[in-house]
């Protein structure tokens, strides 16, 4: 259901979306170059929730729907991950913007690092785009450090 | 310092015996403190230990058994995963605690080491450790966790709840139950765990009960339990969310409802769930047909005469839009969906939002209000600092012509982060509620909810 609204104060109100240009230097600035309009025809769309909303533990075969993807470019909407807090060039994208709520497993986040620059905290859903791999990478000591990568990666 | 280390030593295998002992004690103690006395009143000095770097006569005596003694394979083990645990990449730590957790007595030592003495202490540590602190095995670090539980300002009280349960106790049920009546749905949702942990049929009442919360996360959570013990008509509660379409402003609240109530049905019926995609629109072929093939499975299960979801609880395809809207997401005083429409209506929550009505005119001022205190172009859409709480308003008409304004915080107590133009919108849109509005089920009014959520998150008003 959507709530009408009165033409004058729609009118009213975007003159006021037009006169609250936001400001630049306390937003968040992303120095890595918005990729051409032509790199993101060939990505698939992937919303972050089909890669981490599912059961999964150390080991488990993940869903044909997931693994073809490994290799392929795409794009992915979700959140920036709290624990980001300063200038990054890699960072791990979530599907909820609260986290208070539980921790980071493997299956969880993507990996995300970028092409080329960095960014600041981004408050809210983005998109990035970037090659996709799937699969478990290991550390040393054995830790799962991540089952989602997206590498060469923009932010739009 | 922890007391525990006060202890002094002589030798390695009588420092080995008291350490334990030691560990022992206050383990098991009635939580009255632990206070360990020393073991032996010697001066913890280079000579008296031994200290060979010291060059001494002393020192330099044949005495083996005085030598400092070396760390346990399992305390070099858990101080290395509480460091990696604490400090080490955001998707290593729960699995370092996890670890951590397994090594039982040098894991309850590395931990008394960083818990600190206050709820404060503990949430400097963040959420990641909670789980080995409750898990370990000492019920004096577990106690811990129930003090942060019970501590309304404490930042974590969701993933501190979801640690005690995931070890719950028969003995425990009672508090667990006690915070079914939480006012944030992740700790309400996170209690029921416990139930499920402790398999405590003989509360299935109070756990069918949970299907009438305001909340779907909640809702998903009883349903996928009571399925669990064999009450499949449960999982009515989540067919009814494939179908959502229900958005809050630019939020898919009905799109997540889908990927969430979907994942709980493929752990009930089959990993494929009969083709069915949540990312997917409800409406296509496939999902039509896939929707009906889990309706009827689950019908299947369920008795014809079983309850069924209440009106609140089913498909919903509500679009909340307005003037004005306000998500204020504390973990510390909950979470809040509010929208102002243009005919002064005030609507709550997501899915199917309950309707209040505003002080006439209302909508108008807030209108007015908005455009004069943005007048200057010198917003911005982001006040504060990047965290998991915050206040985002939603200023503008439903056409997409909107504007939005965040005001976010980390897991530190209350500051003064709002800006003074969001001050006013903020106490303009309490003014236009009604005093006497009170939720059902709240005891407080709904005023007075808001501004001590709003106080959390960007400071008092």
């Amino acid at each position: 259901m959507l709530f009408p609204v009165d033409p004058l104060r729609l009118a009213s109100l975007a003159a006021l979306a037009v006169l609250v240009a936001p400001r630049t230097d306390l937003a968040p600035q992303v120095t890595a170059p918005a990729p051409a309009s032509a790199a993101l025809e060939d990505a698939i769309e992937v919303d972050v929730r089909d890669l981490t909303l599912l059961e999964w533990q150390e080991g488990d075969r993940l869903p044909d729907d997931i693994t073809k993807l490994d290799g392929r470019r795409v794009c992915i909407r979700g959140y920036m991950h709290k624990s980001v807090t300063d200038t990054v060039t890699e960072f791990p994208m979530v599907s909820d913007s609260c986290q208070c709520t539980g921790t980071l497993l493997p299956h969880h986040f993507v990996e995300i690092t970028l092409s080329s620059g960095d960014t600041s905290p981004i408050p809210g859903e983005f998109e990035v785009v970037g090659k996709l791999s799937v699969g478990e990478k290991k550390d040393e000591d054995g830790f799962v450090v991540s089952l989602y990568r997206l590498s060469r990666a923009s932010v739009l | 310092m922890s007391s525990r280390r006060r202890g002094r030593r002589t030798s390695a295998p009588l420092f080995g015996v008291a350490l334990v002992a030691a560990v022992l004690l206050g383990g098991c103690g009635d939580g009255s403190g632990g206070e360990v006395e020393p073991v032996v009143g010697v001066p913890l000095d280079p000579v008296a230990a031994g200290d060979p770097a010291d060059g001494s006569e002393v020192a330099t005596a044949p005495m083996r058994d005085e030598a400092a003694p070396t760390e346990s394979p399992d305390d070099v083990q858990a101080k290395r995963m509480l460091e990696i645990a604490r400090t080490g990449a955001p998707g290593k730590r729960p699995q370092a605690a996890a670890r951590l957790a397994t090594l039982g007595e040098a894991a309850a030592r590395a931990l008394r080491d960083v818990v600190g003495a206050t709820n404060d202490d503990l949430g400097t540590l963040g959420p990641e450790l909670l789980p080995a602190i409750a898990g370990v095995g000492d019920a004096e670090l577990r106690a811990r966790v129930w003090s942060a539980v019970h501590d309304s300002d404490f930042p974590y009280r969701p993933a501190a709840t979801t640690a005690l349960a995931r070890t719950a106790t028969a003995d425990e049920l009672g508090a667990f139950e006690a915070l079914l009546e939480d006012p944030l749905s992740y700790t309400r949702s996170a209690a029921v765990e416990a139930f499920a942990v402790v398999d405590d049929r003989a509360k299935e009442d109070v756990v069918r009960g949970l299907l009438r919360d305001p909340s779907d996360i909640v809702r998903r959570a009883a349903a996928d339990l009571l399925a669990t013990w064999g009450e499949a008509w449960a999982l009515r509660w989540l067919v009814e969310d494939l179908g959502r379409t229900d958005r809050f402003f630019e939020l898919e609240t009905g799109r997540n409802a889908r990927y969430e109530s979907a994942r709980v049905l493929r752990g009930h019926l089959d990993r494929e769930l009969f083709g069915y995609k949540a990312g997917d629109e409800p409406t296509t072929a496939e999902n039509v047909a896939a929707i009906a093939a889990v309706r009827e499975a689950v019908e299947a299960r369920a008795g014809a005469d079983a309850p069924r979801p209440p009106d609140f609880a089913l498909v919903s395809d509500e679009v909340v839009d307005g003037v004005l809207g306000l998500e204020i997401r504390s973990c510390r005083r909950g979470e809040y969906f509010l929208a102002v429409t243009d005919d002064d209506r005030l609507l709550v929550g997501t899915g199917h939002p309950r309707s209040f009505a505003l002080r006439p005119g209302a909508a108008e001022r807030l209108v007015a209000l908005a455009a004069k205190e943005f007048a200057e172009p010198d917003t911005t859409p982001l006040y504060g600092e990047f965290g998991c709480d915050q206040e985002c308003y939603r200023l503008g008409a439903g056409d997409g012509e909107r504007f939005v304004v965040r005001v976010m915080k980390g897991p530190q107590g209350p500051k003064d982060l709002r800006p003074e133009r969001l001050d006013a919108t903020a106490g303009a849109l309490l003014a236009e509620i009604p005093e006497d509005l009170r939720l059902e089920g709240d005891d407080r009014g709904f005023v007075e909810e808001l501004r001590d959520a709003l106080r959390a998150v960007g400071g008092a008003l």
